[in-house]
């Protein structure tokens, strides 16, 4: 008995041990006011769209801008990624141009 | 649901009516281990089965003892269809009623000698010190105590045998069903095993032995002899038992 | 209840006796909830930064195109927006990318204009004359220069210009700023040479958020050549870029998975003739089908809930202690410049659930299914094999 006991106690423990930190940390989110504050006060500074992660090509550095060398200009919003750009359709932006066909008489009744 | 085992009923404690038992049926490799056997077992009887290698001994044992099913008849247990109960009910006779020593021990050969005894009584409402104490007692009785700690796959064929023996004994079971249970002891310990036997009996046991050992056979412990052949009782006056 | 813990007793032992089979089970299974866990772990703390410090971001920024590509967009354009109702300030941007061919960096130059507020983590001060500059962590690391120290660019005719950094900013920041040299407007106008009716963009204030998207299409309808993009779109594409069901990380949560599922599977298919003959013993003794399975259930849940829980603190541990060290070069790539995270350790408890799930899941159903064929036919055929 004394060893299922034990083994219990220590997934008890493990369990704990987890829980302690994965709760507070779910929580943190919306308690950590001013770490927060300080990075959107920086952002709304210099007015920073992008986080500055992968900054070894120009067209990966923004990723929510379109570029002068961007793959997908229309689309900001699609990524330029093997393999999510390929996987993950972009959302339409919804302000670019149409392309309309219309029938040559109603254009010249 | 123990069996109250009654010695002077006149009904038997174990019936085995028309019963055949036939593996991979309606397959080339069909075998029909036992055809068409009828017995009666009274409380308090010794059987012994004999006859040649592949009679059909080891079938009928497990057949008794709710191992496994018959293909035709029905085996009857204190008048109760054993052959037709669900699967637990099965388990649950094999556990308070049988106490069952196989030809090839079946023990598992990495575990203890002590916690080999434990296994039949882990599904009993039982505390495991209380198993503890009773396997310890059997221990002593089979002059294994200082093999408890010892794995089974350590152990001589001998010894193997009768943590076997322990190993049935430990639900202190009404009918006790041994296979070849000397077949790897010398003179002495088959003397022994015999003593054990006729102690065991003492007690109050139903036995039922498959044999071919003639010390065994002719030991004055067994009431009755019944011989088997190409899966059919050979003498047929012995089925039907009787104080 | 004593039942119970027979049964559990039973499984610890039976686990015991095949414990380097175990162990090495655990292990592998650990290490892959560990992997899976720290790309989990990791990807929602990077879209948590993203979306927590985006939102501050400007609610429109427009772009010009010509021919379908990025154009620079005249200022005149700023007029026209700054009459729409609901609009507050419209901001041209002057902003653009500089290679260092020596370190092989790559930095984006941003360009300020006026007076701005000293800011919490800034070391120094916002550049006050033209030939002053605030930059990166990853900059000064890179490149190795303090406050008061200048910086030299070469510009498109290969002429040196000297800027001296007056701030730093603090590697807190790091995700936003860290490749960042952040000059004045006009400094930074005269050194990419761009001729003063034009910006690289322009940034627009709204003051009712729920106008954002009204007003971007009034913008993109008066003015057909202009491309707003605006803050939703922004947050979305870092939402979709960490999502767990996405990114670039997804090739290596689905390979790790089926790595897993293949051992799993393996395990199950190979139980073993010792198991198998164990379990047909016991069944002899007397034990019912519910008692094997819920003896050998114990077994599976003790080893995979033990895995489990050490894969998810070692992936914590890697992740929020050590900073990801062994993923970081998948999100890295080639870049010189990268940041050093400080990531808040948040966690959604519903991605670590879903990872439960389709782990132990399959792994339970895997030993689980052979063990209940054994105990399902007769004793006597499970032994003899
Ligand atoms: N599971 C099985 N599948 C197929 N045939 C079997 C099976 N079990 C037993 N048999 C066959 O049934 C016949 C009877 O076997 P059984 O084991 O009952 O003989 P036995 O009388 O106990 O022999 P022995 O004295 O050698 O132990 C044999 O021909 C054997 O080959
Ligand atoms: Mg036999």
């Amino acid at each position: 008995m004394t060893r299922s006991v034990l083994c219990l106690s220590v997934l008890l423990a493990g369990a704990t041990l987890l829980l302690s930190l994965l709760l507070p940390a779910q929580q943190s989110f919306h308690q950590d006011s001013a770490r927060w504050q300080n990075k959107r006060d920086l952002v709304a500074a210099l007015a920073i769209t992008d986080l500055s992660l992968s900054s070894e090509a120009r067209y990966t550095r923004h990723v929510s801008q379109a570029d002068l060398f961007s793959a997908f200009q229309d689309f900001p919003a699609s990524f330029e990624h093997f393999p999510t750009g390929s996987m993950i359709p972009p959302r339409p932006a919804g302000y670019s141009g149409r392309v309309l066909f219309e029938s040559a008489q109603r254009v010249r009744p | 649901m123990t069996l109250a085992i009654d010695h002077i009923s006149s009904r038997p404690l174990i019936r085995v009516d028309e019963v055949s038992k036939i593996y991979h049926q309606g397959k080339p490799a069909e075998v029909r281990a036992l055809q068409n056997i009828s017995l009666e077992i009274f409380a308090g009887e010794v059987v012994a089965l004999s006859g040649p290698s592949g009679s059909g001994k080891s079938t009928l044992l497990s057949l008794i003892g709710c191992m496994s099913r018959p293909t035709q008849g029905t085996i009857y247990l204190q008048e109760r269809r054993v052959s037709r109960l669900p699967e637990a009910f099965l388990a649950r006779i094999r556990r308070e009623t049988y106490g069952f020593v196989f030809q090839q021990y079946h023990l598992l050969r990495d575990v203890s000698v002590l916690d080999n005894l434990l296994f039949p009584l882990y599904p009993a409402a039982m505390p495991m010190k209380t198993m503890r104490e009773r396997a310890l007692v059997l221990l002593e009785t089979f002059s294994l105590t200082d093999k408890e700690k010892t794995k089974v796959r350590r152990l001589s064929g001998g010894e193997q045998q009768r943590v076997a023996l322990a190993r049935a004994l430990m639900a202190d079971p009404p009918i006790i069903i041994a296979d070849e249970p000397t077949a790897h002891l010398d003179a002495e310990l088959t003397a022994e095993l015999l003593t054990m036997l006729t102690e065991l009996h003492a007690e109050g046991r139903t036995i039922i032995i498959a044999t071919h050992d003639p010390v065994v056979h002719q030991s004055s412990l067994i009431s009755r002899r019944v011989a088997l052949r190409h899966g059919q009782l050979a003498d047929a006056e012995n089925s039907r038992g009787g104080q | 209840m004593i039942l119970n813990l027979k049964l559990l007793e039973y499984s610890l032992s039976s686990l015991w006796r095949r414990k380097e089979k175990n162990l090495a089970l655990v292990s592998v299974y650990a290490l892959v909830i560990a992997t899976l866990g720290s790309v989990l772990l990791l990807t929602h703390a990077l879209k948590t930064e993203a979306l927590m410090t985006l939102t501050a971001a400007p609610e429109i920024v427009v772009q010009r195109t010509l021919g379908g590509r990025h154009e620079l967009i005249p200022i005149a354009y700023a007029r026209t927006i700054s009459e729409f109702p609901g609009v507050g300030r419209v901001t041209p941007r002057v902003w653009g990318y500089y290679y260092d061919s020596l370190v092989k960096a790559n930095l984006t130059l941003i360009g300020i204009e006026g007076y701005h507020e000293q800011l919490e983590l800034l070391e120094g001060r916002f550049p006050q004359a033209p030939d002053e500059c605030v930059i990166g962590a990853g900059v000064a690391d890179a490149f190795g220069p303090q406050i008061g120290d200048f910086l030299v660019l070469e510009d498109s005719s290969k002429r040196r210009s000297e800027f001296r950094v007056s701030g730093i900013f603090r590697s807190a920041s790091n995700l936003l700023t860290n490749d960042l040299v952040v000059v004045q407007e006009a400094a930074l106008r005269e050194f990419f040479a761009m001729p003063a009716e034009l910006a690289t963009d322009l940034t627009v204030q709204v003051y009712n958020s729920r106008e954002v998207g009204t007003i971007a299409k009034k913008i993109s309808y008066l003015l057909p050549d202009s491309r707003p993009i605006t803050r939703d779109e922004l947050l979305h594409t870092y939402d979709s870029l960490f999502n767990w069901r996405s990114g670039m990380m997804l090739a290596v949560f689905v390979s790790a998975l089926m790595a897993f599922l293949i051992l799993a599977w393996d395990r199950a298919t190979g139980i073993s003739a010792e198991e198998r003959r164990e379990i047909g013993i016991l069944k002899a003794l007397g034990w019912e089908t519910s008692h094997v399975l819920g003896a050998k259930l114990r077994e599976a849940l003790l080893l995979s809930l033990t895995a489990f829980m050490a894969g998810l603190l070692l992936a914590w541990w890697h992740v929020f202690v050590l900073g990801a060290p062994l993923l970081m070069p998948l999100l890295k790539g080639w870049s010189v410049l990268f940041p050093e995270f400080d990531l808040p350790p948040v966690v959604d408890l519903y991605q670590l659930a879903v990872l439960g799930c389709v782990t132990i899941i399959p792994y339970l159903a895997c030993t689980l299914i052979p063990a209940w064929k054994a105990a399902s036919s007769d004793p006597d055929d499970v032994m003899r094999g």
